[in-house]
């Protein structure tokens, strides 16, 4: 299945759906002159957890340190930002802990893009808003571009730039934080917040994705008011379109004037 | 009427003890606060000491047969994996009628009430032809939902709703939830690492820490009072040792001598908290 071009920058976060399958198997990464980077300076950080090795911390970014050609310096730098004990083997670890060891590697070695999994939906909830910190401190501070995946929008508030996509199919790009995509809304409306005894949810259906047309369209409230809009829907993969700030990737927005990007 | 008084587990849950019970409880804790194990004590899964109050009727103390009489009648699990309730090797349909079997001899309206739960909680009713690896997991969920409250038990177990899915489909399990509570007579213990899950379901919230119970009351999302809660809705909670006294006392903002002896559990009318921040409650 081809992906769709994307571009990063800054702190790029990609919402939504089975992405970082998609996007790390083919991945052909251009730099802003159009020249392909070269990709032992791009790091992929990946979601899975479970595989710890029994090592110390210290001895994990040590030997991150060789494989990447980093320095000492850099791992004592690795160990002061991640604030773990750097005696603590990573079977014994937290998976909090264990990701935040995992993004700290980011700040060994030489650095062209990094790319992170999402580690965040493998972390046990009260734990994912200080491994958020974590990793916003160390991205901060390598200063390279960044792509995260995230499945969850309730920790979209750090990113620069947010990308929202389902199955390597880009349906959003936004640099603020006015959404217009009917996935992107109900990915939005679908973060749970504390709220009053017996209070429903506004989304009662789960998302289905499909191979033609626009790949959101069976779960589209918009695509199912309209009958004439959900044909092109059904029928024809939409053009991307700018909407205020964002470039939105639907047929409900099209209108003959449209800045039509593809 | 639902009360658990001091239920043990060796290393586990150290005193568990619960003596309102109108409506649903919510049970939040971490993923290492062993509330799990209070459902496997509560289904005689595990070893456990203490007691657990159906109408009076000690269920703990109940010999292994009568016990079996109770399960999906009086007390039943909406597990967080749902597949473990369903073995491959029948379809759906065959465990409502098996559960069924297994309290009586007429068995005939098995069906026709497996239709109706599965239609109520917005399943297709071809489901009941699956086996459960045909199942996508909202509908494993969906079914284990079903499965777990058809005979209206007096108390459902529902474990961490949220595992294995993503955020649109728990939205889809909490609405089904809680459509299902207002057509079932069951009360609902819910025990589950997310406040937003518990917030909708529960009239009565437990907060437990590392198998301990640190706070509980009607309130206890709105106001919370022990530091460790504050910290957990407020979402600057790090992964700390075991504290000596308190639990919490290793990484507690307030922590002092005082805390590395047990604190008392304060009564402060209508919410109870074990810590000692609140010296001026526990002197009356």
């Amino acid at each position: 299945m081809n992906i769709d071009k994307i571009s990063v920058k800054g702190i790029s976060c990609m919402l939504g759906e089975d992405n970082e399958r998609y996007f790390v198997q083919q991945v052909n990464i251009f730099d802003d002159n159009g020249e392909p980077v070269d990709l032992s300076k791009v790091r992929y950080i990946p979601s899975n957890l479970r595989d710890k090795p029994p090592v110390s911390f210290q001895n994990f970014l040590q030997r991150v340190m060789y494989k990447v050609k980093g320095n000492p310096d850099q791992v004592i730098r690795a160990v002061e930002v991640s604030g773990l004990n750097p005696g603590l083997k990573l079977t014994e670890m937290d998976n909090s802990e264990v990701a935040v060891a995992y993004i700290s590697t980011l700040l060994i070695g030489e650095l062209r893009l990094a790319l992170v999994g999402d580690l965040f939906s493998k972390v046990d909830d009260p734990l994912k808003p200080l491994v958020i910190k974590q990793t916003y401190k160390v991205l901060k501070e390598v200063g390279v571009d960044s792509l995260l995946f995230l499945s969850s929008a309730k920790y979209i508030g750090f990113c620069d730039k947010i990308l929202v996509a389902a199955r390597g199919k880009l349906m959003e790009e936004a640099l603020g934080k006015e959404f217009y995509h009917p996935y992107t809304l109900t990915l939005i409306n679908s973060v749970l917040r504390i709220g009053g005894r017996g209070e429903r949810t506004p989304v009662n259906n789960q998302i289905t994705f499909s191979d033609v047309g626009c790949p959101f369209h069976d779960s589209c409230e918009l695509s199912r008011r309209d009958r004439k809009l959900r044909i092109k829907c059904i029928l024809d993969e939409p053009k991307v379109v700018r909407v205020a700030e964002n470039r939105v990737k639907c047929w409900y927005f099209l209108s003959e004037n449209d800045n039509i990007f593809d | 009427m639902i009360e658990f008084d001091c239920l043990r587990v060796t290393g586990k849950i150290d005193c568990f003890t619960l003596r309102q019970m109108d409506g649903n409880v919510g049970i939040l804790g971490e993923q290492n606060s062993n509330k799990e194990y209070i459902v496997k004590a509560s289904m005689k899964q595990v070893k456990s000491w203490g007691r657990l109050y159906l109408n009076g009727v000690d269920v703990l103390a109940l010999k292994d047969e009568e016990f079996k009489s109770y399960l999906w009648v009086k007390i039943s699990q909406i597990p967080s994996d749902p597949y473990v309730l369903f073995s491959e090797l029948y379809d759906i349909r065959s465990h409502f009628v098996e559960i069924v079997r297994s309290h009586s001899d007429h068995s005939h309206y098995a069906e026709d009430l497996a239709l109706e739960y599965i239609k109520l909680l917005g399943l297709e009713t071809s489901v009941l032809d699956k086996y459960s690896f045909q199942l996508n997991p909202v509908e494993a969920k969906k079914a284990s939902i079903a499965l777990a409250s058809f005979l209206n038990p007096e108390l459902i177990f529902v474990e961490d709703i949220g595992c294995g899915l993503n955020d649109t489909q728990v939205n889809v399990i909490l609405n089904s939830l809680l459509d299902l509570e207002s057509v079932v007579d069951s009360s609902f213990m819910i025990l589950d690492n997310d406040p937003a899950v518990i917030s909708r379901m529960a009239d009565y919230v437990v907060v437990m820490l590392k198998g301990e119970v640190i706070e509980e009351g009607s309130e206890v999302l709105s106001y919370p009072l022990h530091p460790y809660t504050q910290a957990y809705l407020g979402g600057y909670l790090r992964p700390s040792p075991l504290g000596k006294g308190c639990k919490f006392s290793s990484s507690c903002p307030f922590s002092s001598v005082k805390c590395l002896q047990n604190p008392p559990y304060v009564d402060l009318g209508g919410k109870k908290v074990k810590c000692n921040l609140y010296p001026w409650v526990s002197k009356k």
